[in-house]
């Protein structure tokens, strides 16, 4: 049993799949992620987010979702989902199994095999009628899916970041949701939505990704024998993902009146700057004296010294090279607020950062490296995340990559930047009193 | 200085051990080692909540009654500092601060991975060294406002208010931990000092650190630190609760919101009267484990329902509640809110009159141990789950052992106690503009 969480062991698979486990003693349970990888496509993207809903309904041997809750209640409690990420231009299908190690658990004797019987079984087998997935449930499942992209509108924050990000990408796969588009539900059916899943099992690239107490070669014994039939036909690899380059000229501003009690402030940018670029780490550490902590110039002057917003803080797309800004506030306070978040923005391109600051952000941001180490999922999801884009570092890489940034290179990376995007959403009667409408 | 005695708590079935030393000054100090883990998460909680609003200082004979909010105010003002804010000082050491408030406790926090010792010193500094000054209460109202008024944007936010006020008539559960706009600005600079005295006392409060961190090192650091304030352990603190009576307040709430579909909630009130102890964990732990039986995904009613197009993956439910207060809620959002509260009320009812299942209560018992088991992976949850425990006077593994104790008649006892249907309430979120 090792103490210290190490690197990745890559295997295969016989039948082709790359395997990464991280073999830790420090965990009590094990988290395994099978992911099969798409490009985001406008054609596409909506059956991709119909199917994991479908295919959690049921196995051959679970035919409904009653039966496959009662089965993981009895895997003492195990998790198993299916869902759909974004990555850039590309996303994600993936299967993710999480489960007590049985060592811990009274009775738990064999629990590791009977549950990787079920996520084969659940990967493998859907619940077919007639070779096709259920056309019951795919009805069912586009129905709640509509209503899953109707009621984006529920969470402001996250509402207002998907109409930036709308606005920004017009045309573009970008601009796309994971939860894909509501036109497009009336063409699926059952038939459809089973090809999809099986061009799915024979084309995409596809990556399984664990993280426990191992052993490695038990493990991978464990899903050899199981996963054996997973055997691709012919891999379609991605296309990969376009930089979002700078267009120049004025920024679009995009407003929007709901009744809200506040405001919400969106300013998205073009970076340019992918993962791999040599201006990648630069950038980390300019948003982070931006905008990423609470001692960054978002937080500071928005809200300490302002006491405009409760939240005022950026964060980094780097797949697609996007940056964003979001703040909440007093609807009235849109003038004084984007002056004050543009300001910041300024300073960091002027290079108008403190040593304290600068020394502040790498400590901050080493220890965001190093604890990531201590999450299942943000191991799972950084390893994933090397696989798409094909660049693997250490942690002692990216933490010395990060230390090396000095100011220069921080303004450099910055100039790239460009605001592309301002969003607001405020309350009724707003836009008219903003002099926005 | 003696040293500081420690008792060792073991719980090898799950691979996990607590080191704990009760100091002089009354603060319990408990430690969770984790090898291997690169963060070091340390708590410094406070058994003071957004209920608290009426209470005896110690030492004093009156009842003292305070607006609603302090605890949470107190919370966002003990970060300033004479030279800046204590959320900087963590910053130059790399380490993320924050802090949270519940009806029941305020917790200060860090995580960091290196430079521990420092950051506990800051911990230890910042919540024992209140300034308050009159502009930075002016100012941190600004702020606290605009959490407010975030929260009311939320529609689950929302519901899970409305359902408080509907089910409670008195009891402050009814509140909003934060308070009101009206009643944050009647706080004071004098009133945040009277409650930081009375409620921030050693005595009152608990320091957990979960990590990879030598237990014997960080106890000697917090009783050194707490030998050089001089406090000497008191007695606990008088809280006062208005009596609430035994029924709901109002059957039902609404409002009307910018929300694609209705969301509704059906709430249970608690009466089975302050539970202490361990009891309230064992009372929290079985109404969860009745409410996945009657309403989870492995239930009838959420095979149905669901095959019905009633409800969708946003249904769950769950159990809030300590002491002298809780709810059962079962929610989601629906196109038909009326049917699905009937269907609710009528699944509670089939099954008290047919009582429970065995077979899945032995399934779901499992789960609820996996689940805990789960927990230990997450420093977070242990320190909350272990301040939690320490504050109803026993130890987080104490919890360990009511799950693979619990016993069919206690979940029986809830679904006839508690899930009665003459004490449920609706509460409601419905889109703008519906008839």
């Amino acid at each position: 049993m090792t103490g210290e969480a190490g690197e990745f062991v890559a295997r295969r698979l016989s039948s082709g799949i790359p395997f990464y486990f991280l073999p830790t003693g420090k965990f009590r349970s094990l988290r395994l992620s099978l992911f099969f990888l798409r490009d985001l496509r406008p054609e596409s993207v909506t059956e991709t987010a119909l199917l994991p809903e479908v295919l959690i309904r049921g196995s051959r041997r679970h035919p409904d979702l009653r039966a496959v809750h009662r089965r993981l209640d009895e895997l003492y409690g195990a998790d198993l989902a299916v869902n759909v990420q974004k990555h850039g231009e590309a996303e994600s299908v993936g299967w993710h199994l999480d489960l007590p190690e049985e060592r811990y658990l009274q009775g738990g004797e064999g629990l590791t095999g009977q549950a990787l019987d079920f996520l084969a079984e659940m990967v493998l087998e859907p619940y077919m009628e007639e070779g096709r997935l259920s056309a019951r449930y795919v009805d069912q499942e586009k129905v709640n899916l509509a209503r899953r992209q109707q009621a984006l509108i529920n969470e402001k924050g996250r509402y207002s970041l998907l109409r930036c990000i709308e606005a920004m990408f017009a045309g573009e796969p970008y601009a796309l949701s994971k939860w894909g588009r509501p036109e497009d539900l009336p063409g699926i059916d059952a038939e459809r939505l089973s090809a999809s899943f099986r061009e799915l099992l024979a084309s995409a690239p596809r990556v399984l990704i664990g993280v426990g107490q191992g052993p490695v070669d038990r493990i991978e014994a464990e899903l050899e024998r199981r996963l054996e039939r997973l055997r691709p036909e012919a891999l379609k690899p991605l296309e990969g993902t376009r930089a979002a380059e700078p267009r120049g000229g004025q920024p679009r501003v995009v407003t929007e009146e709901q009744p809200v009690a506040q405001g919400k402030l969106v300013l998205g940018f073009r970076t340019g700057v992918q993962i791999g670029d040599p201006d990648y780490d630069p950038l980390v550490v300019a948003n982070g004296v931006l905008g990423g902590f609470s001692h960054s110039k978002l937080f500071r002057n928005v809200r300490e010294k302002a006491s405009l917003a409760y939240y005022a803080y950026s964060f980094l797309d780097a797949s697609k090279g996007v940056a964003f800004i979001q703040a909440g506030i007093e609807p009235p306070d849109y003038h004084r607020a984007l002056q004050i978040v543009l300001e910041q923005v300024e300073a960091v391109k002027r290079g108008e950062v403190s040593d304290e600051e600068l020394e502040t952000t790498k400590l901050r941001l080493f220890n965001q490296l190093r604890e990531s180490t201590d999450s299942p999922d943000a191991l799972i999801h950084q390893a994933l995340e090397e696989t798409l884009w094909g660049i693997r570092r250490s942690l002692p890489e990216r933490l010395e990559a990060i230390a090396r940034v000095g100011r220069e290179d921080l303004v450099r990376a910055f100039q790239r930047v460009e605001l592309d995007t301002i969003y607001y959403l405020t309350a009724t009667g707003q836009k008219e009193a903003l002099g926005l409408a | 200085m003696p040293e500081q005695a420690i008792e060792r708590v073991e719980a090898p079935e799950i691979g996990e051990r607590m080191e704990r030393a009760l100091l002089p000054s009354g603060l319990m100090v408990q430690v969770l080692p984790k090898p291997g883990f690169a963060k070091k998460y340390a708590t410094f909680a406070t058994h003071y909540g957004g209920l608290d609003s009426s209470f005896q200082v110690p030492g004093e004979s009156g009842r003292t009654d305070v607006p609603d909010g302090i605890a949470h105010f107190l919370e966002h003002q003990l970060f300033a500092e004479e030279d800046g804010d204590a959320m900087d000082r963590f910053s130059r050491l790399g380490a993320g601060s924050n802090a949270f408030t519940t009806h029941t406790s305020t917790t200060y926090l860090f995580s960091t991975s290196e430079h521990f010792e420092e950051a506990l010193g800051i911990l230890l500094d910042f919540v024992q060294h209140p300034y308050f000054t009159e502009a930075g209460v002016q100012k941190e109202r600004g702020i606290i406002l605009q959490e407010i008024r975030m929260y009311q944007d939320d529609p689950r936010w929302q519901i899970d208010f409305q359902l408080r006020q509907a089910l409670y008539v008195r009891h402050p559960f009814r509140l909003d931990v934060a308070g009101t706009p009206d009643s944050i600005r009647q706080i004071t600079r004098d009133l945040l000092e009277r409650c930081y005295r009375t409620f921030y006392h050693p005595s009152n409060m608990v320091l957990t650190v979960v990590g990879d961190v030598d237990p014997r090192r960080v106890v000697d650091q917090v009783a050194e630190d707490q030998a050089r304030r001089g406090l000497r352990a008191q007695v606990p603190i008088r809280r006062f609760r208005p009596e609430e009576p035994d029924r709901i307040g109002r059957k039902r709430v609404e409002k009307r919101m910018p929300v694609a579909r209705p969301w509704v909630a059906v709430g249970f009130k608690e009466r089975g009267g302050a539970a202490e102890g361990l009891a309230a964990f064992r009372r929290e732990l079985a109404t969860s484990l009745l409410l996945e039986l009657l309403f989870g995904r492995g239930s009838d009613f959420y095979a149905s329902a669901y095959e019905e197009g009633l409800i969708d993956g946003s249904f769950g439910s769950g159990y809030n509640g300590d002491e002298d207060f809780g709810m059962s809620v079962v929610e989601g959002e629906t196109d038909e809110p009326e049917r699905l509260v009937e269907r609710v009320l009528e699944a509670v009812e089939e099954t008290r009159r047919r009582g429970v299942d065995p077979d899945r209560f032995e399934a779901l018992r499992k789960k609820v141990l996996g689940g805990l088991v789960q927990e230990l992976d997450s420093p977070e949850s242990l320190a909350y789950m272990a301040n939690e425990a320490y504050f109803h006077g026993h130890t987080l593994f104490d919890s360990f052992a009511v799950a693979r104790e619990l016993r069919l008649e206690e979940v029986e006892e809830r679904l006839r106690g508690h899930l009665d249907p003459d004490f449920h309430a609706v509460s409601l979120v419905l889109p703008e503009g519906r008839a």
